[in-house]
């Protein structure tokens, strides 16, 4: 057991971005940040995910982009975004003066444009990590196309490994046979970290209306209705590759984040939570703390994998 | 402009009193001032205590007196049912407020609200201020029929008069309450200051835009969407408006309704 009085350390370093707690927002579900710095001091968190940035400012899909589905929910949002150069001069200032690590997630239409992004994001400076986005379910070109075949994703990674010496997240997309395939290529090509996993494709129907109940048809399913599966994923992946993993999908509270930790990520992020109890993520670093203390643990390293071998 | 606070607060419930068929007004009690909730502006209420159903709900805010939250809603679905069986003295978490609401800073002699069915929960509180302000203030209040309508004493109370129409005849004129506003938006001397808020479901505010278009009118409407975060975080809940994309939950739910491209659902 661990001494009583001294307080576990929660701290984690993520493929060389260091943190002082594994709790992540999740890209899409806190924007810039700025609007979730009105409930909460945002230094609470390890690190702050972006929404996605592309070369390009993007519209997004026609409405409606969302419903709500079984414990979860659907999204097409479509990556609408500013675009990286209305990032750069409008958002990052306010970021760079938060203390917490800042997580750029990125998105593009072809390998280039990543590798572009990506150069922009790193001379601008500030930015502690880049997190590529080659998984999203809900973007004709690009998006998941890159995340669903192997040799896109060998070829984004080694191209966007090449434009930066941040640390390099790669995002996986959970809608493939064998994700541990797709990780073990993004670790090959030089990954820092792997990020896990993005939204399931998915559809709802209005019966009234016969109609899909999103315009685009067909989006994402978030929320914890993916739980077990990205459980399973997280659990398959870190036996098979040595880089940390960030684990989400459906995470609401500290025992599911602990859940995670205890599957093999280093980190966990909170997505669609953040919807639902704004506050989750702060609530979610007070519980691993808790759940630590509790059960003797003193730091992440004795957390992280640490799941027993047999039932 | 002053940074917006938002609340994350359990509040107790002191009461949640049917008022019409499968209509309720909803009273929450809070410790502190309600500065920032103002007319227009929404809450974001939890809707169950499991993870299905997994959001929140969006309501107007209908009523504010000093330490208390009024909110007025139907019961549509498994979330406005679930709180329809809230008790007194349950507590209710909630975020807010949130939004952009009605604009009450331009001078107005005169205010046309038009409210269709639940469009109506956030006029009570709307009325108030403007009358607060000496505006002179007529209420155009239409349902489907005359069981839909809440009672609009509150609106009586503070000197505003009230027109009715239900589509089948049951209470005040029979028909829309756009046909009862159009005939009273003609009569309107253009030169007097003016200006016509409506809260419905689009149709209705499609056909109110339409009416007041080019008349040189300035008319806001309070637009419902699908909704996530109601932070502004989702980019879920976005309304096509003349300057592009632009978010129900934090440029809205009130706009100028001649910023509005109606052609999405
Ligand atoms: C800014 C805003 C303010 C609102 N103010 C009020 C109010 O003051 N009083 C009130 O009664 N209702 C209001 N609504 C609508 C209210 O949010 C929905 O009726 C509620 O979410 C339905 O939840 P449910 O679980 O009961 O229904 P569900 O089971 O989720 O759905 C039942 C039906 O309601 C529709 N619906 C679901 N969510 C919404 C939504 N966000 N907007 C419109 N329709 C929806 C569905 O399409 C379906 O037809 C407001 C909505 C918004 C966006
Ligand atoms: C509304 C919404 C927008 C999202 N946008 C992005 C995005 O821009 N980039 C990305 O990599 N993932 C995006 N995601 C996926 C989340 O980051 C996360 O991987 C997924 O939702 C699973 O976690 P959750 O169940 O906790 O939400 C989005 C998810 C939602 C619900
Ligand atoms: S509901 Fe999430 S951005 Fe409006």
């Amino acid at each position: 057991m661990g001494s009583g009085n001294t307080s576990p350390d929660l701290s984690v370093n993520l493929g060389g971005i260091p943190m002082k707690n594994p709790v992540m927002t999740a890209s899409g579900t806190s924007g810039y940040g700025e609007e979730i710095a009105e409930i909460y001091d945002l230094s609470a968190l390890g690190a702050l995910t972006v929404k996605g940035l592309s070369l390009e400012p993007q519209r997004g899909n026609p409405p409606p982009r969302i419903c709500e589905t079984p414990a979860g929910m659907l999204n097409a949002i479509g990556l609408q975004n500013i675009g990286v150069h209305a990032f750069i001069e409008e958002k990052l200032p306010a970021l760079r003066e938060l203390d917490v690590a800042v997580i750029a997630n990125v998105y593009g239409h072809c390998a280039e444009d990543y590798a572009e992004v990506v150069r922009l994001l790193t001379a601008a400076g500030g930015i502690d990590g880049i997190e590529l986005n080659i998984s999203c379910p809900n973007v004709k070109k690009g998006g998941m196309v890159f995340g669903t075949d192997p040799m896109a994703t060998r070829e984004v990674v080694r191209l966007v490994r090449r434009a930066t010496s941040l640390p390099l997240l790669v995002k996986l997309s959970p809608n493939v046979t064998d994700i541990t395939e797709f990780a073990r290529i993004a670790e090959g090509e030089g990954a820092d970290a792997l990020s896990l996993i993005n939204t399931l494709l998915g559809m709802a129907i209005d019966i009234s209306t016969r109609r899909p109940k999103l315009a685009n048809v067909m989006g994402g399913l978030s929320g914890p209705a993916i739980q077990p599966v990205a459980l399973r994923m997280v659990y398959q992946v870190a036996r098979v590759v040595k880089v940390p993993l960030v684990g989400m999908g459906g995470i609401m509270n500290a025992a599911d984040a602990v859940a995670f930790l205890l599957a093999g990520a280093s980190a966990i992020a909170v997505g669609t939570a953040n919807f639902v109890d704004p506050p989750a993520p702060v609530h979610i670093v007070q519980g691993i703390r808790e759940y630590m203390a509790a059960q003797g643990i003193d730091s992440m390293e004795n957390l992280v994998g640490a799941l027993e071998k047999d039932v | 402009m002053s940074r917006h606070i938002i609340r994350n607060v359990s509040s107790e419930i002191l009461e949640n009193q049917e008022l019409a068929v499968q209509t309720y007004r909803l009273t929450l009690s809070f410790a502190e001032d309600l500065h920032h909730f103002t007319p227009g502006r929404f809450v974001m209420v939890q809707a169950s205590t499991t993870r299905d159903p997994l959001l929140r709900r969006a309501f107007s805010i209908h009523d504010v007196s000093p330490q208390q939250l009024r909110i007025l809603y139907r019961v549509v679905g498994r979330g406005t049912e679930w709180i329809s069986r809230r008790k007194s003295g349950d507590t209710l978490n909630l975020v807010g407020p949130l939004g952009t609401g009605f604009d009450l800073t331009s001078p107005i002699r005169k205010a046309l609200l038009i409210a269709g069915g639940m469009g109506i929960a956030p006029f009570t509180f709307l009325a108030k201020r403007l009358r607060e302000q000496g505006v002179e203030v007529l209420l155009f209040y239409g349902a489907r029929t005359a069981s839909e309508l809440v009672p609009v004493d509150a609106f009586k109370a503070c000197g505003v008069s009230v027109l009715t129409a239900t589509d089948d005849g049951s209470r005040g004129e029979p028909g829309t309450i756009t046909e009862l506003f159009q005939e009273h938006f003609r009569k309107v001397e253009p030169s007097e200051a003016f200006k016509v808020y409506a809260c419905g479901p689009r149709p209705m505010l499609l056909e109110v835009a339409r009416i007041t278009r080019n008349t040189g009118v300035a008319c806001e409407v309070s637009l419902e969407s699908m909704m996530a975060c109601g932070l502004g975080t989702c980019m879920g809940c976005v309304m096509e408006t003349r300057t592009g994309y632009r978010r129900v939950c934090r440029e809205g739910p009130v706009f100028d309704a001649e910023d509005l491209l109606w052609n999405g659902r």
